[in-house]
């Protein structure tokens, strides 16, 4: 077997195990948009239903804004194998994660066909870049962290790399089945992830237009091929005109922060909000430093690059800068350009899942710079080599700490963490009271305990909540947040998030 | 060449524009700042949550020599943090310091000289990240007036190699770079500074 080849193995063995490895515990907990794909998943997998009764859906409704079906009903499918568990919810995510490593192997391979990137005088081979560049989607933190979660997005980002590379593909080869599948596969990133809302039809009316000008033999197939995805297309576009549809924007929209009174203010102000938010995709502080400051999109304190990272991205910039040839190079920057574009007109701006397609361009430009300074040094090649080894495997270590000894402990809020004790715990007591109260304040609780215990029978009451006087005489379990050691001795038991401080996160009273 | 001058001049009056940002702004926000103290809580608090973990572990891994590098790289990135060199430089000004590298490493200039630029512009901001005691004029000269000079000589390079539609892109980013100073000067402001 070629090096070439047993190297690609070893890449994808490491992408499986860092994003399989403690799945179902680590992150801790399922988060809430996790337990309601779950929640529909098993609901379809049930009955053929959503939770609202509608039998297979299109479009699921979810606290007030509508999902995508693709990782619904690809979780659906997880839950029968696996059986409905965090593994389940989280497995479409690692798995496409882990295939996208393998995609953007071949998507740089055909991309290089068109960059032809030189440092000095050594053309840079295409397998090269490759390799490198699924290594370090492999091991990068911004992709693995949403491989690790049940996050729709990786998955979109795996069909839009895969429709990405069949196009240059079927650009290469002429080969109509590839046309057709390229198309089909942007149709998934479609209807998988929000964001692609826009960036799919662009791309697909960008491949087909450039086919239908430059192959003209190719004509009639352009034309059946947009035909199709129009037809495919249409129950979206009606979806996101409707008032559902457009709900979602409404809700998230950056514009509405800024309060404006006329229609100039809106002119004068909103070019403004949207350049301000863009400009943030491309900050030091958003990449390297910080990440979005979500506690669920990043390790705390860390970047969605390595910091040793920075230098060769700057490399790589430089070296597809002085490419004569621009075609691979515009595709490229075009990738990067166009990727923060919706993100940017969404609320909060930097958000580093609506722009998780970012890391496709900034990885392979990552792996050109690498590459161009190898080729480049000529003089202390080995110790600058040692060293470049040294610094990239105390980072990825201490990431590796990070992940699995802090991140359980210090985020476990964000995943909601507790819920699912929680409602075990509550099921548990359910024999020994005849009510079981669950406080608001603990506002998931309810979509939880329908996912993990959906036999449990509680009411869900306001902070203000006073007993009923028919339920005098009964026996009541109030289940709340921690509010301090008030009460002591209505206390029976309580419900701690992991980490050193022994937080507490639920209290049970029995009143 | 006369209408180049004139586009210089323009760009030059939107950074002295943007020379506003740095007179009301007496102090940075504190990430901008390096401070050992917080290094130290820093490093304790990573420590407390390796509770179970062998203590040259967690040592390895939070420890005031690699947490300082870290630190002080993240108080570095800040000061070139897009949002604040739009605010601080305005778009254009960035751009044009984005140019003035590329034309600098591309001159036929020794490679010491442009690299003795490089260096000296790259270290300058940590004049700010250790609050080195010099006079407040003297701080905000030294940290905008290089950039500027160096931003209007990377503009003029590139409107001088990119004869034909240079011009359009330098006046497209003008103006937003206006647009940009105008509707957010007091607004993100607060993001980076304390006085305003």
């Amino acid at each position: 077997m070629k090096l070439s080849k047993l190297l690609f193995i070893a890449i994808l063995f490491i992408a499986a195990t860092v994003r399989f490895y403690l799945l179902d515990t680590t992150p801790y907990g399922l988060y809430i948009d996790e337990v309601s794909i779950g929640y529909n998943a098993q609901s379809i997998l049930a009955s053929g239903k959503d939770e609202h009764g509608e039998s297979f859906p299109v479009f699921f409704r979810a606290f007030g804004e509508y999902k995508l079906p693709v990782y619904i009903y690809l979780t659906a499918g997880a839950i029968e194998l696996f059986g409905k568990n965090e593994l389940a919810i989280r497995f479409p995510s690692a798995f496409f994660g882990t295939a996208t490593v393998a995609v953007l192997y071949f998507f740089v391979i055909s991309l290089f066909r068109f960059i032809h990137a030189k440092a000095k005088n050594n053309t840079i081979p295409s397998q090269q870049v490759a390799l490198l560049a699924a290594f370090l989607l492999a091991v990068s933190p911004w992709h693995i962290h949403f491989s690790r979660g049940g996050f729709e997005a990786n998955v979109a980002l795996f069909f839009y790399l895969l429709g990405f590379t069949l196009a240059l593909a079927f650009w290469h080869k002429h080969n109509i089945k590839l046309l057709f599948i390229a198309c089909s596969s942007f149709l998934f990133a479609f209807y998988t992830y929000n964001t692609y809302r826009f960036i799919v039809p662009v791309s697909i009316l960008f491949f087909l237009t450039t086919v239908f000008f430059k192959l003209p033999k190719f004509r009639k197939y352009t034309i059946a091929a947009l035909s199709a995805v129009i037809i495919f297309s249409i129950p979206m576009v009606t979806f996101s005109l409707s008032q559902g549809g457009a709900a979602r924007f409404a809700e998230t929209s950056a514009f509405t922060e800024y309060k404006t009174d006329t229609a100039i203010d809106k002119a004068f102000l909103y070019p403004a909000v949207f350049v301000k938010d863009y400009l943030s995709y491309f900050s030091s502080d958003f990449l390297f430093s910080y990440g979005d400051r979500n506690g669920r999109h990043q390790l705390p304190g860390m970047g969605l690059f390595y910091r040793w990272e920075l230098f060769f991205i700057l490399i790589g910039f430089f070296v597809l800068l002085k490419q004569k040839n621009k075609t691979g190079v515009c595709l490229l920057i075009g990738l990067l350009v166009l990727a923060p574009i919706i993100p940017a007109i969404a609320r909060p701006s930097p958000h580093s899942l609506r722009a998780l397609l970012m890391v496709i361009p900034l990885t392979i430009i990552l792996a050109i710079g690498i590459i161009a300074s190898f080729h480049k040094v000529t003089r202390f090649r080995i110790p600058l080599v040692l060293l470049f080894v040294l610094v990239f495997g105390y980072e990825l270590t201490l990431y590796g700490h990070q992940y699995l000894a802090h991140y359980n402990n210090v985020n476990a809020l964000d995943w909601g963490s507790g819920y699912k004790e929680m409602a075990a715990k509550a099921q548990k007591y359910q024999a020994s009271y005849d009510y079981i109260v669950i406080e608001k304040k603990l506002s998931d609780a309810q979509i939880y305990a329908n996912f993990y215990t959906p036999s449990l029978k509680a009411t869900y009451a306001s902070d203000d909540w006073k007993m009923p006087e028919s339920w005098k005489g009964k026996k009541v379990l109030l289940i709340r947040p921690y509010y301090g050691n008030r009460h002591e001795k209505l206390s029976i038991d309580q419900v701690y998030l992991p980490g050193p401080n022994q937080d507490i996160f639920a209290q049970f009273w029995k009143l | 060449m006369m209408y180049l001058k004139v586009l210089i001049a323009v760009i030059a009056l939107i950074e002295v524009y943007a020379i506003q940002a740095w007179l009301s702004c007496k102090h940075f926000a504190d990430m901008l700042y390096f401070s050992s103290f917080d290094l130290k809580l820093k490093v304790e608090e990573q420590v407390h949550n390796d509770i179970g973990y062998a203590p040259e572990l967690a040592r390895f891994f939070h420890n005031k020599v690699f947490m300082g590098y870290t630190e002080l790289l993240k108080k570095y990135l800040f000061f070139w943090e897009s949002n604040f060199q739009a605010l601080f430089f305005s778009i254009i000004g960035s751009f044009g310091i984005l140019c003035g590298l590329w034309y600098l490493i591309h001159s036929k200039q020794r490679r010491l000289y442009k690299l003795g630029i490089i260096v000296a512009l790259g270290l300058l901001p940590f004049i700010e990240i250790f609050s080195l005691s010099l006079p407040y004029l003297v701080r905000i000269v030294l940290l905008w007036f290089p950039y500027a000079a160096f931003s209007i000589y990377g503009l003029w390079q590139f409107l001088s190699h990119n004869r034909r539609y240079g011009w359009l892109v330098v006046s497209v980013l003008s103006v937003i770079s206006i647009w940009y100073l105008w509707a957010f000067q007091g607004d993100i402001f607060v993001i980076f500074c304390y006085n305003k």
